[in-house]
Order: structure tokens, then sequence, then C-alpha cells
């Protein structure tokens, strides 16, 4: 009784996404920049670009897609192609450390990441995302075109639509959607190059402009965003709007150039400061998060002074923001170089970690078998949490579900690993991996118990690929997909604000809609796994040809000889090669005149000489 | 044992799978003759002729276009005629129509013959003989319908007329061009016109760009929505059954000409120079490209000058400032410098500007017709030609377009197969399999369909089956799997033998070297005996 009492409480939670008010002006499409700023407590500093378009069209009807103005035609002719009912793409170069830094806005795994829900009637949804893949990875020149059935699931209760949707989406049956990960992927700025094009002022001006791709992939944590989804726009969601959200986050460490101190400015962070806001934008915001200042000793002061500081709830926690309209500080041809000073240097001391976070990590040795653990915290002190675990396994990598364990440790036991109890999962979805044409997928519902530490492990044998099937540098080893995490948390949780559902913009998060300071949702990604698979040495073959083909041609060279030359007595007073060149040396010639001397007059006569000729040779002479 | 299960198993395993294909029929495609028969009626309304002289007209006009009709060894074109006299209701609508002078009353006119449907589907050219006290000068119709005065007998008539046909209705010398250009003869010189369109394809993309440098001081705006349906709506209907033409329309900020233009103090204005227009379109280039259409794409660009290069013109080769500041960029589209007044004094940024869209839409759809290949209208001097007005392309340009398009379908489609025939037969390694072989059978006998269709005058039929075979033979030709071929390079194949060959080789010729000179030294010993 209990899994399904979970399981439905899950879904009522995550599923059924009812969308509030979305307040829009009379024009058909809007544009709006956001930078938002926190400082993390290890001293780095998280910055968040926020890029919103919204556009009055009808997502189901493709003749509205036809005449663009702030939305960008490149995508907009893509999704209404593909018939797109939304879109989450990430491409994320390092690992964002949720147990030090907390929860990022848009939480995003290392490398490429993609999940699309179709529209309800496309056809063939497999041939869709195909070509999907192929155009999205000619576009942000990216290899998701790698994102082929061999690693592409669709998740059970992990993905659910995000913005508004129809009745028919809030079904349990997911075959509209698509989610697949490339762990592997690299990402810099060929990549932020196309993503830029698709702004309305492009880097030109607003937040934008400070994008300055050496110090912005000299970070930390880079992270680049594409979201769309249909939102509602009126607060009974009788009609509908599309909204495209461009994100780019990044974590930098302003205490490195600054000789440990955390002290910062948009100068610093970026090497550029703001000059103008984009011309077509509706707004153009930054929000310092400066909620630090009232919780520590540490605080700092913003210069210039920002125009207002908003304070909201949200659960328990009293967050302030600072807020910075950057058209009244541009006017004039001003620049904005908005900084940060310390009034301490700070010592730093551990953080206290959020209420839930994930490690994940690889057992075994040898390249034969292994296992992957994953380990679930909850530090919430008096609330279990239910959470949805979701892992993609590659199909080379053979798992087992008989060998999934999952043991819950209360925090008290300094070693996880001894005297655990055995969790029940909640649900189990798993579909097993065919070779060469799906992955495993593995969905988990589990009921993580307050102040605990839960140990998910799997084992795995490896199988050998064909030769071709690897990759250059196959001694690099293999990656794995990041699991993906999905929870509500409760509502007393510290240091975290989610965006809200209704609107992608940072704005909305003080909109102050008393509705919103309930349960938030999470998606947490894992560390991506590297395993090393059996390597064959790939010169080998050509090596044996090499060999073999020796050794045949060296047998074939003698017995060749052998089977046409013939042996024969030759004439000793016919004088060979040797002979004749001794004959015209005259030092040589004095000398074999006097041991031949001494040879006839000791063995007499008759010597026979042996000697090879060829047969043309020898039958000349006969 | 060996041979007998050995060499099958190894026949089997090592043939390349090729499907037969019609290579004979491919061959012959590219070499057969092909006729195109037009359909046309004289209508005589002057009553001052009887059956005799019409039938004697008819006689003389056939002589005529039959020594005209062929073109070229290749291209044949039949002309089949009647004459006939005016039915009573056609004569009714003469007799409403009053004066000869006014253009109203023969465009009135013209479209009233056409709403009356006299001749079946009207898909036939006629000719109406008009007595010359209603006309004076030969008009060209909106539809198919061409009206000429009867100045003296019938038979001065034949001249004028096999005129119209041939050169203005189907344009034979242009046709012929197309037709041999899409074969590939290289012999035919490219002209400007040939060069100027688009090559035919099944579908285009057409783009409408607005770009404003500076949006911080200019918001500019435009009806681009009921633009697109007001001034291209017609033609997008009358090409519909024939291409696939998609019209979008974006805007683009903060992107400004590729080059600097020139300052001209004596014009106080800024110009562009006419041999530097062609780096004005690199810097907008990657706004263009879709990625999801493989469709040539038309691009329309209106290019708001910015503040400090206002007003900017378009000089030609003479440093004349260009009446329209447009200019065409043969198969990419065409650029609009579209200059607005400087804000007021006390205007408030960004100043709205809104566009007149009949200013951009005039210049671009007589740009789209010469992009889409569409022969402007030939008007010597005693030929008056009815403008199609709203309709932007008349009945019988649209056949025009129609055929050239045919016949560059048909040609193009038969030298592509030709090409993939002569590659398949020289690379013996390339896999040949069902879906290639299916798609040649369907292109060769929409090839040949089409012009089955063309010599019985149905040219909507024929162009239909042309889109068909090159949409086929394309899809043959550009198959991936013609590309996966070679299962062993034939480098890599090499690679492999040499360490086994090559020491074997050199035992072997060593001895066949000896051999050669114990062979000789034989003959010596002969030829010594003897």
């Amino acid at each position: 009784m209990a899994p399904s009492m979970g399981l439905r409480f899950l879904l009522s939670s995550i599923i059924f996404i009812t969308l509030n008010v979305c307040s829009l002006g009379l024009f058909e499409d809007e544009f709006h920049e956001e930078l938002f700023i926190k400082p993390l407590p290890t001293g780095h500093i998280y910055t968040h670009f926020q890029f919103t378009t919204t556009w009055e069209v009808e997502l189901r009807r493709k003749d509205e897609f036809l005449h663009y103005h702030l939305f960008p035609k490149a995508l907009g002719e893509v999704l209404a192609k593909f018939s797109v009912q939304e879109l989450h793409l990430t491409l994320t170069q390092g690992l964002w450390r949720h147990e030090k830094w907390g929860y990022p806005l848009v939480d995003a795994p290392p490398g490429a990441e993609l999940w699309v829900w179709f529209q309800p009637g496309t056809s063939n949804v497999n041939e869709t995302w195909t070509d999907l893949i192929n155009v999205l990875s000619g576009m942000f020149c990216a290899s998701l075109n790698y994102m082929d059935a061999k690693n592409t699931v669709c998740p059970k209760l992990s993905f659910r639509p995000r913005g508004a949707t129809s009745g028919w989406f809030s079904k349990t049956s997911t075959h509209l959607l698509r989610y697949a990960a490339l762990p592997r992927e690299n990402v810099c700025t060929e990549n932020l190059t196309p993503w830029k094009k698709l702004l309305p002022c492009g880097s030109k001006a607003g937040v934008a402009s400070l994008f300055n791709s050496i110090k912005l992939y000299d970070t930390n944590y880079h992270s680049l965003g594409i979201h769309f989804r249909p939102v509602c726009t009126n607060s009974d969601c009788t009609s509908t709007s599309v909204e495209l959200s461009q994100t780019l986050s990044a974590v930098l460490e302003p205490t490195i150039f600054n000789h440990g101190r955390q002290d910062w400015s948009l100068k610093k962070l970026f090497g550029r400061m703001i000059g103008t806001v984009c011309p077509v934008a509706q707004t153009s915001t930054i929000f310092v998060d400066v909620t630090s200042n009232k919780m520590s000793n540490y605080q700092f002061t913003l210069n210039p002074a920002p125009n207002t500081v908003e304070n909201f709830r949200r659960g328990r926690t009293e967050h302030s923001y600072a807020i910075y309209d950057i058209r009244q500080f541009t006017e004039r041809s001003r620049v904005l170089d908005l900084s940060a000073k310390y009034n301490q240097a700070i010592t730093y001391s551990q953080v206290a970690p959020p209420v839930l976070y994930v490690h994940r990590f690889q057992t075994g040795s040898g390249r034969e078998k292994g296992g992957i653990v994953s380990l679930l915290h909850n530090t919430h002190p008096s609330q279990d949490l239910v959470v949805v675990y979701m892992e993609v396994i590659p199909w080379f990598l053979h798992t087992y579900l008989h060998t999934l364990q999952v043991d819950t440790f209360t925090a008290e036991m300094t070693h996880i690993g001894i005297n655990g109890t055995t969790l029940k999962p909640l649900h189990l979805h798993y579909v097993p991996g065919k070779d060469r044409q799906r992955p495993y997928h593995l969905e988990l519902v589990l009921r993580l118990p307050a102040k605990s530490v839960t140990r998910l492990s799997m084992q795995f044998e490896r199988a050998l690929l064909k030769w071709t099937e690897y990759p250059p540098d196959a001694n690099h080893g293999f990656y794995v997909n990041s699991a993906v995490i999905s929870a509500m948390l409760p509502d007393d949780t510290a240091d975290y604000v989610a965006l809200p559902q209704f609107s992608a913009r940072i704005s909305a998060i003080l909109s102050g809609n008393e509705s919103l300071s309930g349960r938030q949702f999470v998606n947490l990604h894992t560390e991506t796994l590297l395993v090393m698979l059996p390597t064959p040495d790939f010169s080998m073959p050509y090596n044996v040809i090499c060999l073999a083909c020796t050794v045949v041609a060296i047998a074939f060279g003698s017995i060749h000889n052998l089977t046409t030359r013939r042996f024969t007595a030759v004439d000793p007073t016919a004088k060979g090669l040797l002979a004749k060149l001794k004959a015209k040396l005259p030092f040589l010639r004095r000398k074999k005149e006097g041991k031949e001397k001494g040879a006839s007059e000791g063995e007499g006569e008759g010597e026979g000489v042996l000697g090879q000729e060829d047969t043309g040779q020898s039958e000349a002479t006969s | 044992m060996c041979v007998v299960v050995g060499v099958p198993l190894w026949w089997k395993t090592t043939t390349v799978y090729r499907v037969q294909l019609p290579y004979s029929e491919i061959a012959d495609l590219n070499t057969s003759r092909v006729t195109f028969v037009v359909d046309f009626t004289v209508t005589v309304f002057d009553e001052r002729f009887d059956a005799q002289d019409l039938s004697q007209f008819a006689n003389k006009l056939k002589e005529s276009l039959d020594a005209a009709g062929k073109v070229d060894d290749r291209l044949h074109v039949e002309y089949r005629g009647k004459v006939r006299e005016a039915y009573e209701e056609e004569l009714l609508l003469l007799r409403q129509m009053r004066s000869v002078e006014v253009d109203n009353t023969v465009v009135d006119f013209d479209h009233e013959l056409y709403m009356a449907k006299l001749d079946s589907d009207n898909s036939e050219y006629t000719f109406t003989v008009l007595p010359p006290s209603k006309l004076d000068k030969a008009v060209v119709g909106k539809q198919r319908v061409s009206h000429l005065p009867a100045m003296g007998d019938l038979g001065s008539l034949v001249e004028p007329l096999s005129h119209l046909l041939r050169h203005v209705y189907i344009n034979e010398a242009a046709m012929l061009k197309t037709f041999l250009w899409a074969r590939g003869a290289r012999r035919t010189q490219p002209d400007k016109e040939s060069m100027r369109a688009f090559r035919s394809h099944p579908g285009y993309d057409v783009t409408f760009t607005l770009m404003n440098p500076q949006p911080d001081l200019l918001q500019v705006e435009w009806h681009i929505q009921d633009a697109v349906d007001a001034y291209l709506g017609r033609l997008l209907k009358a090409l519909s059954p024939y291409a696939d033409i998609s019209v979008k329309s974006q805007c683009v900020h903060y992107t400004g000409l590729g080059i600097r233009p020139v300052k001209d103090d004596t014009r106080n204005c800024y110009k562009l120079k006419h041999e530097k227009l062609p780096h004005v379109i690199n810097a907008i280039e990657p706004y263009l490209s879709s990625h999801v259409s493989n469709n040539p794409s038309l691009n329309f660009i209106v290019y708001v000058p910015s503040r400090d290069q206002s007003p900017l013109h378009i000089t030609d080769a003479n440093d004349d400032l260009s009446t329209t500041d447009a200019f065409l960029s043969p198969r990419w589209g065409g650029v609009l410098v579209y200059n607005v007044a400087t804000p007021p004094e006390n205007a408030t940024y960004p100043h709205k500007v809104m566009l007149d869209m009949r200013r951009v839409m005039e210049v671009f759809v007589s740009q789209l017709r010469l992009l889409l290949g569409v022969n402007p209208q030939t008007a010597s001097g005693d030929v008056t030609v009815l403008q199609p007005g709203n309709n932007i392309i008349s009945e019988w340009e649209l056949d025009q377009w129609l055929c050239g398009r045919c016949l560059e379908n048909i040609a193009s489609a038969a030298a592509t197969l030709q090409a993939l025939a002569q590659l398949l037969a020289e690379i013996g390694n390339i896999v040949i399999n069902d879906d290639i072989g299916h798609e040649v059978q369907v292109a060769v006998s929409a090839i040949k369909k089409s012009k089955e269709f063309l010599s019985l005058g149905r040219l909507n039929d024929a162009f239909l089956s042309s889109k068909q075979a090159i949409i086929s033979s394309e899809k043959a030709f550009f198959d991936p799997s013609l590309l996966e071929l070679l299962y062993f390079p034939e480098d890599q194949k090499f690679a492999i033998y040499i360490p086994l060959f090559l020491p074997i080789s050199i035992p072997v010729i060593l001895s066949i070297m000896s051999s050669v000179k114990w062979l000789r030294s034989k003959d010596e010993i002969k030829v010594k005996s003897e």
C-alpha cells in the first residue's frame, strides 16, 4: 500500500503542473535580459544570465511561425518543423558541486543534455527526434547527432513537461518524450557564438556585452542553456504563448586573482562593463543576492548602490535581492561597473550541505566487472524525502537488475556500508539495454529517511566492442551519463530559490505570489563516470599480417631456391668470381700461391669444391 | 571439394549487391528528342472574311509555323491550331466594347472573353482577329488571349501571329537555352538571364529581412504579414500547385553592411558603389541560413541606414544615383536601402518609424519575378502587353514559366541519371540498393511520362511529372548509401598485400631473370653449334 501511496503523492507533486499568472504587455512579443549574481559561501561567484523571449503565438499552429520579430527565426523554424512542445538543451563544462554551492537556478550535467517533448499527433517520434538532433547539432556546433537510439530513452517520471500543457500530457504515457545526454561533449566558444546569435541584440548591447570568451571559459563551471516551452498568457490559462529562455551560468573564482579576497566587480569578473541596454528589451536588470549579508559577519557593500533591495520569503527563509535597473545606470553614456567590497577577509569554514545531495562513483577493479554506487544524502533533520532517481547506462556496460541494492544508513554511523537497512523502492521502472541498440534505463522512486545516507549500487560487466566502435583515443575511457535526481524539497529548505513555473524570468521570483512559497522542485545531476573498457592493441592486426607475411615470404624464398636450383660439381680449374678478383690483386695472389703450394704438397690433388651454380650456368658449363 | 564449396562461397560473400538499372533507357533519355505541342485557336471577329478566307489563312499559317517549328534537333515545337469564326456570344461582347484607344475597354473585353469560357477550359492560346475599327495595335491579354487588328487581308496576319506565338508566348530561344543549359551542354555561353534566375527546384524559401543597425535610435516596424498577403498572395496561390514556396520574415538588429559607404559631399549623401555591392551581403549571411530546408532561399533585405550614414544611395557604374536604391544579386535575392527621415530634434529615442510596405514590395515583387525566372514581358513597338496587375504573373507567363521549368527538369533529371549511371559504371564497388533502383525507375518513367504529356500539349501534367522526375533522380544520386561505397579501398588492400608479395616476388623475379638469361645463352649455343 505504502509504495502506491508514495507514488501517487509524487506524481501529484511533479506531474500536474498548473500555471498561475503570467502578465504580458500589449505587444505580441517581448524580451527581457537579466543577470543574477550570487556570492557562494566558498568564495566563488555564481553568475546567471537569463534572456527570456515570450511570443504570443499558438504553439500548435505552424502557420503562425512565419514572421519573426524578437524570437529567433533560425530556432523558431526548427521548433515548428519538428512539432516541438518543449525543448531543453544544456551544454556544460565542469561539474556543479551541490554539496558546497547549493542549488543553481537551472541544473545541468557535465557535457550536453537534451530532452524534448513532441506535440501530440507527431507521427514518427523516433524519426523526428533523429532529424531534430541532426539540425540542432548543426545549429549549435555540438555533436548532438550522437544522441541516437544507442543513448536515448523515454523517462517515465523524471522529466515531466515544465510549461503549460493540455490535459493530454497529464497522462503517464511518455512516448512523446526523448531524453539523451552526451557526457563527453566539450563546450567552448564555438557553441557560444551560435547561441549568442539567437539573442535579438547578440552580444553587442545589454548584459550580453559582458560575454568575453576568455573570461567566460576560464571558470570553474560554465553552462549554456536553451529552454523552450509554452506558458499561459492569462491567469485562467485560456490561451498560451511560447517562451524561449536562454541561460548562461558561470561560476567564477575571484579569490584567485584577488589575493585571496572575495571582492569582485563586473570588470574583474568579465573584463568588461555594461555600457548600454539592449534597446528592444522590455527590462534589463541585475539581481545580486545579498541574503548572506544578514546571515554572517562577513558583509559586502555594493557600489553603486542598487535601485532597491527587495525582501521576500521562501519557506522559512527571508531572502533579499539588490536590484539594478541597468537603463537608469547607463543613461547619458555612463557605464555600469558593479562592484562588491567585503568588510573583512573571509576565513572559510565548512559549508553546511543542502538538504539533498548525491555522490556517485565507480567500484571494482580490473577490466571485466565493476559497479556503480550512488550515495544519496538527505540532511533534513525531520522530514523524509521522496526522490526519483534515474540512471541511463550505455549498452556496453551490461547491468544486472538483480544486483541492484538499496541500503540506507542513519547519519550517526561513521562507516557507510555496515548495518544498513534495505530500502524498498516505491516504484521501479527498468528497461534492459540491447547491444548496439538501446541503453539500460533505470528509474527508481525512493523515500529517503530523514538524516540518512542511502547507498544505491549496481554491478555491471564490461562488454567487448568491435574494433571499429572504439573512439579515437580509446584508452581515455568511456563516459557514463550523470544520474538525474528529481525531488520536491520541503518548504523549510534554506538557501534555495527555484524559478517559479509560470515564468523563467528571475524577476518572477520576487513577484510575491503566496502560493509559491511552498515546496520547491529540484533537479540534480550527479558526477559523470569514466569507465575503462578492455581495449585491444589496434595495430595488432597489421603487425600480425606483416609478421605472418614475412614468415611466409622467408619460407617461400628458401623453398623456391631449393626447388629451382641444382647442385653440381664445379670444375675446380674454372675460376669463380672470387678467384678472379684475387687474381687481380697482386698482394692476395702472392699469399694464396704460397698457401696452395703448401696444400698441394700435403694433400695432393682431387679436391672437389662444391659450388652453387644456377641451373643456367651449370648447363652452360656442361 | 574445396573448389566446389569454396569458390561459390567466396563468390557469394565478396560480390557487391547491385540492382540492375535501366542503363540503355537512361542513355536514350539523354539523346532522344523532346516534342512539345502547342494548341491555339484563331477566332475571327471581323465579318468581312468568309469561310474560304479562313481556310486559306489556316493553311498559310500552318505552313509558316511548320517551317519554323523545328527549333533544334533535340527540341521540337509543334504548333497545332484551328481557325474559326466568332460565336454569337463573342460578337455580342465585342459590340459592347466601345472605342479603340482606351486601354480599359480592351482589358474589359479580355476579361469578359475569358469569363465567358467559350473555348472548353481556356487552356489553349486564343488569338482574336478584331476589325480595325475596334483595335489599332496587337494586344497581349492577361490570360491566354491576344487581340490582333485585321488591317489588310487575313494573310498579312500570319507574320505577327506567328511572332506572338513563337517569341512572346513560347519564347523558343529562351526555352532552348534553358533546355541545353540544364542538359549540361557547356558549349552554350551562360547569359545574364539564365544566371540570374534560380534553377528549377521543387520548392523555394522566401525570406524578408529587416535590418536595423541602430535599434537604440530607430524602432523600425513593418506590417510584413499584411504586405505578403496583399502583394504576394495571388502569386503564391498561382504557383502553389507547382512549387512549394514558403514566405518568412525576420528582424535583425545591430548588423550593418559589410562595407563603409563613401561620403558624397556634392549630393550631401552617402553612396554605395556599384562594384562594392557584392560585399554588402556578407555581413548578413549568417542570419539568413535555414536549418530545416534544402530549398534554395531567396533573400530580400530591407536595410535602414544608420544615422551616421544617412541618406544612403546606390550608384551605378556611371556614378549616377539609382532610382530605386535597390539591387538584385543573382540566385541570392535583393537588397533595398530604405532611407527614413531624420527624427525631429526633440524626439525620444528610440524613434518609431513605420515602413511603407508598398514601396518595399514594389521592388521585391519585380525582383522575385526575375529570380524565379518569369521572363520580363517583351513589349516591342507594335505589341502592347497588358500588365498582370495584382496577379503579378499572367497566365501565359505562367505557362511559359512552366514550360521552361518542365524542359529544364527533364533535361537535368536525365543528366543526373546519366551521371549516376556513369559513376556506377566506373566504380564497380558501389552498392546499389533497392531504394536507389526504385528511385531510378521512378525517375525514368516520370521523364518518359512528362515527354509524352508534352507531346500531347498537356503542360500541367508534364510539369508535375518532370518535378517527380527531378525529385527522384536527385534522391537517387544523393543517396547516402552510395557513399558507403568501398568495402575495401584499393590502397588498403595494397598495404596488406605488400608485406606478403614484396619478399615473395624478389626470389621469383631473380629466378625469372636467370631463366631468361639461360634461355638466351641456350639459343647462342644452338647458333654456335649450327
